[in-house]
């Protein structure tokens, strides 16, 4: 049998750690997160089940600290130049068993990036909050972006510009005081340990020096949480409500300044990419597995599913499709890779998000078409939790839709290839 | 503006009679009342809630025994010109919950090859019609032909395998295959009609109700969607079949075919209904880029466009599958081979438009598109639920072996 690493990707892109490290996680979701996964499915609300695996991703492989700087206890991987390829590699491996399941642990990161990676960083706050990270217990982060009234708006940051973010960070003294609802984010739902959150300094303004990116730890007076939605899938992802009201946090907490804040959260949508592209390009690789094992043992006809004529064509045209969204992937990668490099762009520039939002919206396409299809293939296998695609077929659906799903990305496309000027 | 979204989406009005528009209309008024506007209560108890209300719309209300004559205690529908109106009854239902109109689509697919005119067949009639007449809530399951097993040379029906076997005993038929997969509520099914081959390979239907000897029931299977017609495989050990309720007839399994592709079109537009009311309600109610309604602003306009389009296109095909079939003068009835393939053919798109609907319509809708509490996710759910059984196997593969066969004479088996 041909395995997944059939399946195309660039070398030049890929570090030193990442062969040994891919191994590791493959045996564990092999091992330990696939003859389990129905279950997880079944524990969104609780997290029994789920949680100890989380721990085992973060904790134990070290992923929660990964970013941090070594002389904070962290492996500095926020300096690399294969940092992005790592994180895929994690957001591959892990969401070819439970995409949800990689989406918690890597989403727990997303909050840091503001100002974890060159050259965007706050050393002073790195020290601050790595003994969160960097010791034996889980640390959950979260970024609370989306508001109640606004949807993807926050994410719209090129045209919105922070205009219609409703949740206010006031100075007071040695300290910001925040007010604002957020919802939907992942890892809400009661388990974030700390929230990165968008605020304005000025309600109304679309002034970048008046959005403000603050860091709010989860038990400090005035934060709520509300218990998690449920959801078609993502079971692993906990969502909820967070209010804040008159929560009070260090000055320090605020991650750079005017303008830099509103610089450094740009770069994180270009993370929401690279992180979407890794859960579904995983997820796919999965469906080809569970595709091949199907095509290999039933028939149509008294003859192999795979080796009719018709059903081979469609096959063909599925593993085709994987392999090129995961080529597409790794470019999604290299955009954040050169970020250093002279040929690069910085992650939050307005190429690397547009290049990055088409991709991830080619993929997501693809996928929510080939999980689809993959399911059909299977007849009334397909739709059996059993047979594990249907999970995929829901989650990949989740992941299209999120962070301002197909439509936003059209239009952060037409922006940058066509220069829109008004849309 | 208020609107009827059973009417707003165009069809030929003049293939529905008044009488059955008069009953739509009660069935709506009725999903309105029970359910749709009560989602969130009937979806915390919905085991519960799912029975009750299917109780009422099939015995208080008397669905279960719309398609049988009225010497069976039946209402009647049992011509094939009252098919529009069981498309409509159909999708009306399934506008509240598309498990509920599943079920009743198995039912009413299985109860049309036994009692539907010309061909009325009294003997199993006889057999079924007491139990769907009665006043207790029966459930249909049907075993359709499927995928075969590597190294296994199953009896085929147009290249789709055939896993039940019967085999003549003392004057009627043994029944036996091992771990068949239902299209559905297998595990709760009071009558199995089952597609069979002879030792000679033909094949046929079996009808045999649940208290026969020698049916074992698998685990149940937790779906993708339709979360309430639990499905179990099932397996048949020398179970005994009286032989008047086997009607060993190809034509038979063509139009076994045929209703359910014509059905569970009707129960999937119906979900859509309700899913364009839902995302109706979104468009009108929020806001894009901090300003615009949805619905006004060009690019949301022409996604929401394309929702319409993909279900007005659904509808207008069930419609047309439904007029074939009761235009018997102009077409026949099933003995016309293009009824088979028309259903097939155009059973395939319906699914197609009715899943694409929706989720091009969830994109709108982010992440209330996935979330339990605005229901969208539901019908998505069971609408692909549908699509994929009604595959059967190899998406869309057997479907265009079987158009190939009549629009090209194609000799191809599989």
């Amino acid at each position: 049998m041909k395995s997944i690493d059939e399946f195309s990707r660039p070398r030049s892109t890929i570090s030193p750690m990442e062969r040994p490290f891919r191994s590791l996680l493959r045996r564990l979701v092999d091992e330990e997160i696939m003859p389990h996964r129905r279950e997880y499915d079944e524990d969104w609300e609780k997290h029994e089940y789920i949680e100890p695996v989380i721990h085992k991703l973060c904790v134990d492989l070290g992923i929660q600290k990964a970013l941090f700087p070594q002389e904070c206890g962290g492996w500095s991987l926020g300096q690399s130049d294969y940092m992005m390829a790592l994180a895929y590699c994690i957001a591959e491996e892990v969401g070819r068993g439970d995409s949800a399941l990689s989406l918690s642990s890597i989403c727990s990161l997303w909050p840091l990036c503001t100002f974890l990676i060159p050259p965007l960083v706050n050393m002073d706050l790195a020290k601050r909050l790595a003994p969160l990270f960097t010791g034996d217990t889980l640390c959950i982060g979260c970024q609370a972006m989306t508001e109640p009234q606004g949807g993807s708006d926050i994410e719209n940051m090129d045209l919105i510009r922070g205009k219609t973010i409703t949740t206010t960070a006031r100075q007071e003294g040695g300290h910001w005081v925040i007010n604002g609802h957020k919802l939907w984010p992942t890892n809400s739902g009661g388990i974030a340990t700390i929230f990165g959150v968008p605020c304005t300094t000025k309600p109304g303004s679309d002034d970048p020096d008046d959005f403000a990116y603050i860091m709010v730890p989860a038990d400090t007076e005035g934060v709520t949480q509300s218990t998690p939605y449920a959801k078609a899938g993502m079971a692993a992802d906990k969502n909820g409500d967070i209010w804040f009201e008159n929560v009070r946090v260090p000055l320090a907490y605020r991650v750079h300044g005017p303008g830099t804040d509103a610089l450094a959260f740009k770069g994180l949508i270009y993370m929401g990419q690279l992180g979407s592209v890794g859960f579904a390009v995983g997820a796919l690789m999965n469906i080809y597995e569970i595709l091949y094992d199907f095509a290999s043992t039933r028939t149509f006809g008294n003859r192999l599913l795979k080796e009719n004529d018709a059903i081979a064509a469609m096959l063909g045209d599925l593993a085709g499709a994987v392999d090129i969204c995961r080529v597409l992937a790794y470019e999604v990668v290299r955009l954040g890779d050169d970020r250093n490099k002279p040929w690069g762009s910085p992650i939050y520039s307005e190429e690397t998000t547009a290049k990055a939002r088409n991709i991830k919206e080619f993929i997501c396409d693809k996928a929510v078409e080939i999980s689809g299809r993959a399911m059909d293939i299977l007849g009334a296998y397909g739709c059996d939790r059993v047979w594990d695609i249907e999970k995929h077929w829901r989650d990949l659906k989740m992941i299209q839709l999120w962070l301002g799903g197909k439509q936003l990305c059209q239009m952060e496309k037409a922006r940058y290839y066509f220069n829109c000027e008004t849309l | 503006m208020a609107y009827d979204v059973s009417e707003l989406f165009p069809y030929p009005r003049n293939w529905v009679d008044d009488d059955t528009r008069a009953i739509a209309a009660a069935i709506h008024k009725w999903a309105d009342n029970e359910i749709i506007n009560n989602r969130l209560e009937y979806q915390k108890a919905y085991a519960r809630l799912f029975n009750e209300r299917r109780r009422s719309h099939n015995l208080d209300i008397g669905f279960q025994r719309i398609i049988f004559p009225e010497e069976y205690g039946g209402s009647g529908f049992n011509s094939l010109q009252k098919t529009p109106a069981l498309v409509t009854i159909l999708g009306e239902l399934s506008r509240a919950d598309a498990g509920m109109g599943f079920m009743s689509a198995l039912e009413y697919s299985l109860s049309a090859v036994a009692a539907m005119e010309p061909n009325v067949n009294n003997k199993i009639c006889d057999l079924i019609a007491p139990l769907l007449c009665g006043t207790e809530l029966k459930t249909v399951s049907i075993l359709m032909p499927g995928p075969g097993t590597a190294g296994r040379d199953d009896p085929l029906f147009m290249g789709r395998s055939i896993s039940a076997r019967i085999e003549p005993h003392r004057g009627g038929y043994l029944l036996n295959g091992s771990g068949i997969r239902p299209v559905g509520n297998g595990a709760i099914a009071d009558i199995f009609g089952v597609v069979c081959a002879n030792p000679e390979g033909k094949a046929g239907i079996a009808l045999i109700t649940a208290d026969r000897s020698g049916i074992v029931r698998g685990e149940s299977i937790r779906q993708t969607g339709l979360d309430a017609c639990l499905n179990a495989d099932i397996s048949f050990n020398n179970t005994p079949v009286p032989s008047e309720h086997v009607v060993m007839n190809d034509d038979a399994v063509r139009e076994l075919y045929t209703w359910l592709n014509l059905f569970l079109g009707a129960v999937s537009v119906g979900a859509c209904l309700n899913f364009f009311e839902i995302l109706r309600n979104w468009a009108e109610n929020r806001t894009i880029k901090g300003k615009g309604l949805l619905k006004n602003n060009p690019l949301c306009a022409s996604v929401l466009a394309t929702v319409a389009e993909e279900i007005g296109l659904a509808k207008i095909l069930v419609y047309n599958i439904s007029n074939f079939l009761g235009r018997t003068e102009v077409w026949g009835g099933h003995e016309n081979p293009v009824i088979f393939m028309a259903a097939q053919m155009f059973g395939k798109r319906i699914q197609q438009s009715a899943l694409n609907a929706i989720n091009r319509g969830m994109e709108l809708m982010a992440s209330a598109g996935y979330a339990k509490e605005w229901h969208a996710e539901k019908h998505w759910r069971d609408v692909k639920t549908i699509q994929s059984v009604l595959c059967g196997v190899a998406s869309e593969v057997p479907v265009h072996m079987d158009m190939a066969r009549f629009f090209y004479d194609s000799a191809v088996v599989a």
